[in-house]
């Protein structure tokens, strides 16, 4: 059972990583890299098949779909970054505000919380793409602003944990202003489980991207996004090479399983108390196992 | 039992409150102006006075809002701007397809979710829990408009099972239903399988571990009756959770799930309306979801009192 424990642990973070790497490379020499110009047309040669001059095929209007999936690796990343970015600069300050002033300051920053958290995020994040336009930036700010409560939520209660510690008192004793103590001495205490939760809301704000994207609303023709060409795709559901179906998709998948994977990873490393508990509850069920299979 | 109902239900006042206030605010944080945004650029000066009146733009802002959530209290919703129909009427409409969609989804989240969490957490850190948590792991990071655009392809156009686009509704007969149902019912629940299986086994694992299950082993009841009994009983609270979580991670994954199978819901109808900036369905739409999530967190809240009497 050990290996299976090991192989859980270990090589999935490795091979996460490794994927992600693979993705940050590609996103960041796509121009070099690309066999052709991802936004070049030819419509004598338009939906073909795989073959040596174009690997995946070319789409409903004769562009390189290989070097588009490249290309889509950048606006997709970039997409996904930019949401994270914003729910933590919205989330953040209002959580350690929240936290720290305590009183009606949280009271009524935890109402919004609360009323943000009410609305399906999508739906929510549809109604701002609406309000400002649609585009990949207002599409993963309305994203980032939809993500930024359960940030801001978690934010106040790490600060919760931290502010009555001996050491902020102290800081306090000894004439810290209040934002000094904030910055110096209860954020590098309570940043980490904020960090892991950044890991978990990329993943999400990936899937985000692709599905505003594919429903037109955020990356804009022509620009290569995988959420965007698996509505072209989708479009040309019949005639379209099956490959332009599964390659955008498989490549979301991956790239959202290995950022899933890593941020639990992520986790356990930086939580050695809750990956103790994880490893006592791992040896108790063994027990119990055998046990059972002692006494029946 | 009567106040606790009572005091939910003034708690959630002030969420509703600004939940409203958003909603109502939406159209009013673009760059431009709603009526122009409407019309387009090209407008002549009549039509956006006209657009403008409709849609009650010469007030203060605190007024117009007061307006809105006074006409929207009796069921006023206004009319779509480019439908030239009530919201609320596409509304009634569109509800009844989406619920439809989402109990299925969560039906089927349920029942494949549950029991797959249980075989995991019995079996912790074997190959089949390894395989089941492998599985949900990947149950939440795939697109689930992608995984329709593939089961379309698959069960739909080339084995030709059932219905690629459209939809039927109860009301067309249950076998008509069914067909139209199944497919993006299973897509939507997807991540709420992977969820429900994955905190139900974190729950039966701890609940298998409590002292009580060596006592109900050492009074001689079977493993069978400990698992389903006992232990299952014991994670009703975290399955209650996820249960409600469930609702409105399907309303989610409905919104684009729907437009890939050309099914007339709600998510088809905002996303249109998002494209052509019909403020008062995209209000009426979010205000509907908004409803519904309140609605399931009351009663998940209360149904937390009859698992569990030790809450108050």
């Amino acid at each position: 059972m050990a290996r299976f424990e090991w192989l859980w642990a270990d090589t999935r973070a490795k091979v996460a990583l490794a994927w992600l790497v693979l993705v940050l490379f590609v996103a960041a020499t796509a121009p070099l890299i690309a066999p052709n110009d991802p936004i070049e047309q030819n419509l004598t040669n338009v939906l073909a098949e795989p073959s040596g001059s174009h690997l995946l095929g070319t789409d409903d209007v004769g562009r390189d779909f290989f070097s588009r999936l490249l290309h889509g690796a950048r606006v997709s990343l970039f997409g996904s970054f930019l949401a994270v970015t914003v729910a933590l600069v919205i989330g953040v300050p209002v959580g350690l505000l929240a936290g720290y002033l305590g009183g009606l300051v949280d009271n009524v920053a935890m109402r919004v919380v609360d009323s943000i958290l009410g609305f399906p995020a999508i739906v929510l994040a549809i109604g701002i793409v609406a309000a400002l336009g649609p585009g990949l930036r207002n599409a993963m700010v309305s994203i980032g602003v939809t993500f930024s409560p359960s940030v801001a939520r978690l934010m106040r209660g790490q600060v919760l944990a931290t502010k009555n510690h001996l050491y902020v008192d102290a800081a306090e004793q000894f004439g810290s202003p209040w934002w000094r103590t904030i910055i110096r001495h209860i954020l590098p205490n309570a940043i980490q489980p904020i960090i892991v939760q950044s890991a978990l809301l990329l993943a999400v704000a990936f899937l985000a991207e692709a599905a505003l994207s594919f429903i037109g609303l955020g990356a804009q023709p022509p620009t290569a996004s995988w959420g965007a060409m698996l509505s072209r795709s989708a479009q040309f559901l019949t005639v379209s090479p099956s490959v332009q179906i599964y390659a955008p998709g498989l490549a979301i998948t991956l790239t959202v399983l290995a950022i899933n994977a890593l941020g639990d990873s992520l986790r356990d490393s930086l939580d050695p108390v809750a990956g103790t508990e994880r490893r006592t509850r791992r040896a108790l069920a063994r027990l119990a196992r055998t046990e059972r299979r002692g006494v029946t | 039992m009567l106040r606790l109902l009572g005091a939910r239900l003034a708690a959630v006042i002030p969420t509703l409150l600004f939940a409203t206030f958003t909603i109502f605010g939406l159209q009013h944080i673009g760059p431009a102006d709603p009526a122009t945004l409407v019309l387009g650029e090209n407008a002549t000066e009549e039509r956006i006075a006209e657009v403008r009146e409709q849609l009650g733009l010469n007030d203060p802002l605190l007024v117009q809002y007061g307006k809105w959530v006074g006409r929207v209290a009796t069921g006023d919703l206004g009319d779509s701007i480019i439908r030239r129909e009530e919201v609320s009427s596409i509304i009634g409409r569109a509800l009844p397809t989406t619920a439809q969609l989402v109990l299925a989804g969560v039906t089927i989240s349920v029942v494949v979710g549950i029991p797959l969490g249980i075989l995991a957490a019995t079996r912790a850190n074997r190959p089949t829990d390894v395989a089941v948590t492998s599985g949900s792991a990947v149950g939440v990071s795939v697109p689930n408009f992608w995984l329709a655009l593939v089961l379309i392809t698959a069960v739909a156009i080339n084995w030709r099972l059932v219905p690629a686009r459209g939809f039927a509704t109860l009301g067309d007969g249950l076998g008509e239903a069914f067909r139209h149902t199944i497919l993006p019912a299973f897509v939507v629940s997807t991540s709420g399988i992977a969820i429900v299986t994955r905190q139900v086994r974190g729950a039966m694992i701890e609940a298998l571990n409590a002292p009580s299950v060596r006592t109900h082993r050492a009074k001689g009841l079977s493993w069978r009756t400990i698992v389903w009994k006992h232990a299952l009983r014991n994670s009703a609270v975290t399955i209650v959770t996820v249960v409600g979580l469930l609702v409105n991670t399907t309303l989610g994954a409905t919104v684009v799930v729907e437009s890939v199978f050309a099914i007339p819901g709600m998510g088809t109808r905002v996303i249109g309306a998002a494209s052509a900036r019909d403020f008062p369905v995209i209000q009426g739409v979010v205000l509907t979801y908004v409803l519904i999530v309140l609605a399931i967190n009351l009663i998940i809240d209360i149904a937390y009192r009859i698992i569990d009497p030790r809450i108050s």
